[in-house]
């Protein structure tokens, strides 16, 4: 019901960005979405890409800080409000998020985010029949 | 005065890395009695010392 997420520390001088993409791009990995949020000291660079475990080990291996984590994808039909309705039930059940972007992919909305409660938010996406992707399946979308 | 401090392990949890610096700036003040600025940096980012480590540097600048 997950999918795994690279995110990256980025210090705020200029090259890391450019030195985790031309990694990637040796090793062949596909980017399939990506953010950056930052402060003034540093940024967060979290990714989605095509082998999640393969891209962290290039990055372990090349000495650049990174973890793999888990968030949840949602699958939604290409129309305004879909996300607003997703993210209304979710946070109807008092599960706050922790951070959340989105992108299109295959024709469908993905929204992607960290809840502060996995397991209540895992109930409502059951209750709630919400499309979610696993590693798999978004690669079959992209 | 800053204080760099390199991550053992990264977490992408902005909450937990903000209080990591507050933590850090409190003990640093209650030690030293001045508050530095902490600045988190990556591991491997500092560089590594042989011989007597250099923890301080002095970025004054000196008027002749």
């Amino acid at each position: 019901m997950t999918v795994h997420q690279i995110a990256i520390f980025v210090e705020n001088k200029s090259g890391t960005l450019l030195q985790v993409l031309d990694l990637f791009k040796e090793s062949r990995i596909q980017l399939i979405a990506s953010t950056i949020s930052d402060t003034v000291e540093y940024g967060i660079y979290r990714i989605i890409c095509s082998e999640p475990m393969r891209a962290f080990e290039v990055l372990k291996s090349a000495g650049i800080s990174a973890s793999v984590s888990e968030v949840f994808a949602l699958v939604l039909d290409n129309r305004p409000g879909r996300a607003a309705d997703a993210l209304r039930w979710i946070t109807g059940e008092g599960i706050g998020i922790s951070y959340l972007y989105s992108f299109l992919l295959g024709g469908k909305g993905i929204l992607v985010f960290r809840t502060d409660d996995a397991g209540r938010t895992k109930e409502v996406i059951r209750l709630r029949r919400l499309g979610v992707l696993d590693d798999a399946g978004l690669l079959a979308l992209a | 005065m800053t204080v760099e401090v390199e991550l053992k392990e990264f977490c992408d949890d902005y909450p937990r890395l903000q209080a990591l610096t507050k933590e850090i700036t409190r003990r640093l003040k209650d030690e030293i009695l001045l508050t530095p600025v902490v600045k988190l940096v990556p591991k491997g980012a500092l560089p590594q010392q042989e011989g007597k480590a250099v923890r301080v540097k002095d970025l004054r600048k000196t008027l002749i």
